[in-house]
């Protein structure tokens, strides 16, 4: 999204821009040169940020005497599918994807629905206890998970949610949605108030300003803590683990379990690197997306204050 | 010697299944009322079990299902497991009222905890009517019941570790008969050590830092323990002379002949024995499958791996293995407890339990030979169950695994960061405060 | 965000200018749907796990699985035991400067990325973005388990590439056998993980930048570094303000990437107070300790957050 947007700063590849070029066209050849530079400096961050990642891919395809040998092995000898055949042919992995689906798009909307009214309000109004709101939303942040393990546990078996993706989806609120209201506040923040001002004389009405004017700006906003929240709630495992008891409701992250060693079996790395593969994917999908979607709403021109 | 041992034991289960059914025309005999239910018809019941059975004998599980599906009209839903953070699973629960399984399988260092907070029903009553009950391995046996004689859990199956080998690198250093005492292994991994000096990485013999059962068992076979019980409060025993004499022929295993594991433990033995450079490992049998999978090894070593039980301090006698194993219990508060009791009886019957003999060691002494005949690992496992050490049966010794009161030891002295002394004497003031909950 | 100066252009002073409206019902309206999650899912299990501290710890299990059961009250007696263990203190030492090293580093490298992802053409801005993401949507427990075999001291890719240099011998070289070279490799693992986050986030931070409070100041001649300190840095700063809080809450409390990387049996010297809460009081089932722990932890982050907290009001009073 907007990592993927045309930016104007970025000189060498301005051809969309709206802002006049004019005045930066003396400089162009020099900033081409920088951009050449800097364009260098981004391919080595990512090399180095992506080796962990490079590995995880060959190791999912090596066979299992490649891995972990003497002398590493950048490049598998031998290519093997089976660590994915064996992942896709599963039908559990199916069920397991469909369950992370639904508890992780739930959570997510959920907490930037709920969590953009709470940041408008602390953004854009004063009201008694604001402060309050504020503090309690930090300190949410706070509790460690694995410590509210059983509380969780016993909440949702007394109001006979335990067992349920809807108990999960609650539970994992808990984590992403006070994320989304500070992210978000800030972005709302960022957006001058003279734009809503303006709209409002223009004969907007409120919920106009909202839909029309505040929510294509914080698109970046809202994308990055959609991804952090899908993120969260798609590798969470204490809890998933604890409360789905069903094998036909279990998530992808208890699903890796399997491949670890067990009382009366090896670990079968390939097949984790394969299945961790397939469960990464979804969410680079998902950004890949979401950023056509959002760029398109979002101009360089309405920034302008 | 082995053969009559087992006649006798045989000889042993048979009288007992004719006492018991002359004893279990009542209601049962023993203390309680008997739990057993065939009055499934409509009903559903739940069972945990671990995946090993997913991945190692799912036959087994379907046929006993089947059989008890038939016998009492109930349906079964198998619910698989994960070793990884299980215990909480159970916590959390056992403390809540809904989703309580019928059946639940537990691993027998974790069943005194359970035991002793009333989380189980009392299966006494039926002990009799559970097939083979009288020649249950006494490890997992004991493991099941509560202190005060009360059956709790029922074996289920059980593992035993025995020296996994390269005959191919042993025979090439000359080595050509299974060592039959530890001064003898020392002297045969001093050859297959010297015969392979050139390769920095190779390991005689590999012995990861936190590898505390293959540790234990040495302390076992010195006439050591890891804990003792004197007027009722636990002492750690681990500074006595005889555990400070197995630990440091531990030591010497894996400081001496191992080379690069003594800050891992023993889960990536398996493969990294499979790329080469390692010439023994302590492990259970199954992991000679392990390191010649095609998934998780190298098949090109399948013909040149070998086993034999763990040598003693004197030939004859066996260095005690760790008798590690699972036991199936019915939860207190599971709707169904008595089709739960009536499954367990299915799926560790004589049928059951001879079929799962061909994957894990049975629950039973009687069907050892039917283990033993599978192959040549399962019949140096098969031995080494036959005298096998187990954890102080108390509630807390949970705590102690889950503190790696015992990986921390043997990993400082792997590391050689403390002496042989000091390290266990550290260990011994834990075990006491963790064992007698006064931490 | 009051860093205003005069010389900004007029643009952004005025966009900071103004006070806060008052919406009656409107922001209650709001705010509701926030607070009844909130109370549904964190006001009880706070209350229990408060409670549940206060209580005594049987090594039984027993009254977990019959409803507390008749545990007895022991006051702040679990309080007053963690607080005079040594191990707590040593504990939370390390925790604290495990924290300040991850969180600086992480937002070292978070600012330099999204700096360099406004920076670079766009075709390096889809490559870089693509691997962030995917190094952000790796499973916490699958990236460390990676790490673990880049720096396994036998087959290790690092130990491996470093004893090839001239004049390192590395072969061998076990990374964990020194807690303090095992705990800057797990720094390594947190840090790799939490700079997508940061990255992206600050980017798009970046992205809603005026364009013409940027052109003013490329026509006044500033230089990128006075550009980035008196522009971008003050426009980032609530954004940074809540990533920093973020980041020494997650890192303070950091589990996943210690318990794997040791395997389920940290040592005592990769103790951190995440680790020392789940060892002493998840795992082991004593949840009365275990909660005390808990109860510690978010005080003493409280505690270390205060400069942090007034900062956050100053932000939201100043808009």
């Amino acid at each position: 999204m907007t990592a993927l947007k045309e930016q104007p700063t970025s000189g060498a590849t301005s051809g969309t821009t709206s802002s006049p070029a004019g005045p930066r066209r003396p400089r162009n050849r020099r900033k081409a040169a920088a951009t050449g530079t800097w364009n260098a400096v981004a391919l080595f961050v990512a090399a180095v940020l992506g080796f962990p990642i490079f590995w995880m891919l060959i190791t999912s395809v090596k066979t299992s005497s490649d891995i972990n040998r003497l002398v590493p092995l950048f490049w598998p000898h031998h290519f093997t599918w089976s660590g994915f055949a064996g992942v896709l042919t599963d039908p559990i992995f199916r069920d397991d994807l469909l369950n992370s689906l639904v508890i992780t798009l739930s959570t997510v909307l959920i907490s930037i629905v709920v969590g953009f009214f709470g940041a408008m309000a602390i953004a854009r109004f004063r009201f008694a206890g604001r402060k309050v709101f504020i503090v309690a939303v930090l300190i949410v942040q706070m509790i460690p998970l694995t410590a509210l393990t059983i509380p969780m546990s016993l909440l949702l078996d007394s109001a006979h949610l335990k067992n349920t993706l809807f108990g999960v989806i609650i539970v994992y609120l808990m984590f992403t949605m006070p994320f989304t209201v500070w992210t978000l506040r800030t972005f709302i923040a960022n957006i001058p108030r003279e734009l809503d001002e303006a709209a409002l004389i223009d004969g907007c009405t409120r919920w106009q300003v909202f839909y029309k004017i505040i929510l294509p700006l914080v698109g970046p906003g809202l994308v990055a803590t959609g991804v952090y929240g899908w993120v969260l709630a798609w590798n969470e495992f204490v809890i998933a683990n604890t409360l789905l008891l069903d094998n036909t409701k279990q998530t992808l992250m208890v699903y890796l379990l399997q491949f670890q060693s067990s009382p009366t079996h090896g670990a079968d790395y390939g097949g984790l690197m394969a299945a961790a593969t397939l469960t990464a994917l979804p969410v680079v999908v998902l950004f890949v997306i979401f950023q056509s979607r959002i760029s398109a709403g979002l101009t360089a021109g309405a920034v302008k204050g | 010697m082995k053969r009559t041992v087992l006649g006798v034991t045989a000889l042993a289960a048979t009288m007992a299944v004719a006492v018991s059914g002359c004893s279990s025309s009542g209601s049962g005999g023993g203390s309680g009322n008997s739990q057993l239910s065939t009055d499934g018809k409509g009903k559903n019941i739940t069972v945990w079990l671990q995946s090993d059975a997913k991945t190692g004998w799912p036959a087994v599980v379907s046929q006993a299902t089947s059989r008890f599906e038939k016998a009492t009209g109930a349906k079964v839903n198998v619910q698989w497991q994960q070793w990884s953070n299980y215990t909480t699973k159970l916590d959390s629960t056992f403390a809540g009222s809904s989703g309580i399984p019928d059946v639940v399988e537990l691993g027998n260092t974790q069943t005194a905890s359970y035991i002793e907070a009333g989380a189980f029903t009392d299966l006494s009553a039926d002990k009799s009517k559970f097939e083979n009950s009288s020649s249950w391995l006494t490890g997992l046996a004991e493991s099941g019941t509560s202190p005060d004689g009360k059956l709790q859990a029922v074996p289920y199956y059980a593992g035993s570790r025995v020296v996994i080998y390269r005959k191919d690198i042993w025979n090439a250093a000359g080595v050509t008969a299974a060592p039959k005492t530890l001064d003898e292994l020392n002297a045969d991994l001093d050859k297959v050590k010297a015969a392979n000096s050139s390769d920095k990485n190779f390991s005689a013999f590999y012995m990861p830092g936190k590898y505390w059962y293959a540790a234990m068992s040495l302390v076992y076979g010195a006439g050591g323990k890891i804990a003792e019980q004197k007027s009722g409060k636990w002492l750690g025993a681990l500074s006595s002379k005889e555990a400070q004499a197995g630990l440091a022929e531990w030591q010497k295993i894996a400081t001496d002949y191992s080379v690069g594991g003594a800050t891992s433990d023993e889960s990536t033995q398996d493969a990294q024995m499979a790329q080469g450079h390692i010439a023994a490992i302590a492990g259970n049998g199954w992991e000679v499958g392990a390191v010649t999978a095609p998934k998780t090894g190298n098949p090109s070593l399948a013909s040149k791996l070998s086993t034999f039980p763990f040598p003693g301090t004197a030939a004859g006698k066996y260095t005690p293995s760790f008798l590690g194993g699972s036991d199936l219990a019915v939860p207190t508060k599971a709707k169904n407890a008595g089709l739960g009791a009536q499954w367990i009886k299915y799926y560790t019957d004589t049928t059951s339990q001879t079929q799962l003999a061909k994957f894990a060691i049975p629950n039973t002494t009687s069907l050892l030979s039917v283990y033993e005949k599978q192959s040549q690992t399962n019949q140096s496992t098969g031995e080494a169950a036959k005298n096998t050490w187990f954890v102080p049966n108390t509630p807390n010794w949970a705590n102690v695994e889950s503190g790696n009161v015992l990986q921390n030891m043997l990993e400082s002295i792997a590391t050689k960061k403390s002496t042989i002394a000091a390290a266990t004497k550290t260990a011994d003031d834990q075990l006491g405060k963790i064992l007698n909950g006064t931490n | 965000m009051t860093a205003t100066g005069s010389s900004l252009p007029p643009t952004l002073t005025r966009r900071r200018g103004g006070s806060l409206r008052r919406g009656g019902n409107v922001p209650y309206l709001l705010i509701t749907p926030a607070l009844i999650v909130l109370a549904l899912v964190v006001v009880w299990p706070l209350v229990k796990v408060i409670l549940l501290s206060l209580q005594e710890q049987q090594s039984s299990k027993r009254a977990l699985f019959s409803n507390g059961g008749t545990t007895p009250w022991v006051g702040l007696r679990n309080f007053v035991d963690a607080l005079t263990s040594r191990t707590f203190w040593t504990v939370l030492e390390r925790t604290l400067i495990f924290t300040a090293v991850n969180v600086a580093l992480t937002l070292v490298f978070g600012i330099a990325i999204a700096v360099l992802l406004n920076r670079v053409s766009k075709w390096a801005r889809v490559i870089l973005t693509a691997v962030l993401l995917f190094v952000w949507a790796v499973p916490a427990t699958v990236s460390t388990q990676i790490y673990a075999w880049l720096f396994n001291n036998q087959f290790g890719v690092v130990n491996y590439v470093l004893d090839k240099l001239p004049g390192v011998h590395m072969q061998g070289h076990d990374w964990f056998a020194d807690p303090t070279q095992g705990l800057a490799v797990i720094t390594l693992v947190v840090v790799w993980g939490a700079i997508p986050l940061l990255a992206i986030s600050l980017h798009a931070g970046i992205t809603q930048i005026p364009q013409d409070v940027l052109e003013a100041a490329r026509c006044d001649g500033a230089g990128a570094w006075a550009t980035f300190r008196h522009i971008v840095l003050p426009f980032l700063r609530p954004l940074l303000v809540i990533l920093t809080t973020l980041s020494v809450i997650w890192d303070f409390g950091v589990f996943h990437q210690i318990w794997f990387m040791r395997n389920g049996h940290p040592e005592p010297g990769y103790q951190t107070l995440g680790i020392f809460m789940y060892s002493q009081g998840v795992s082991s089932s004593r949840y009365n300790t275990g909660a005390t722990l808990a109860v510690l932890m978010i005080l003493a982050l409280l505690l270390v957050m205060v400069v942090y907290v007034r900062q956050l009001f100053k932000i939201g009073d100043a808009e």
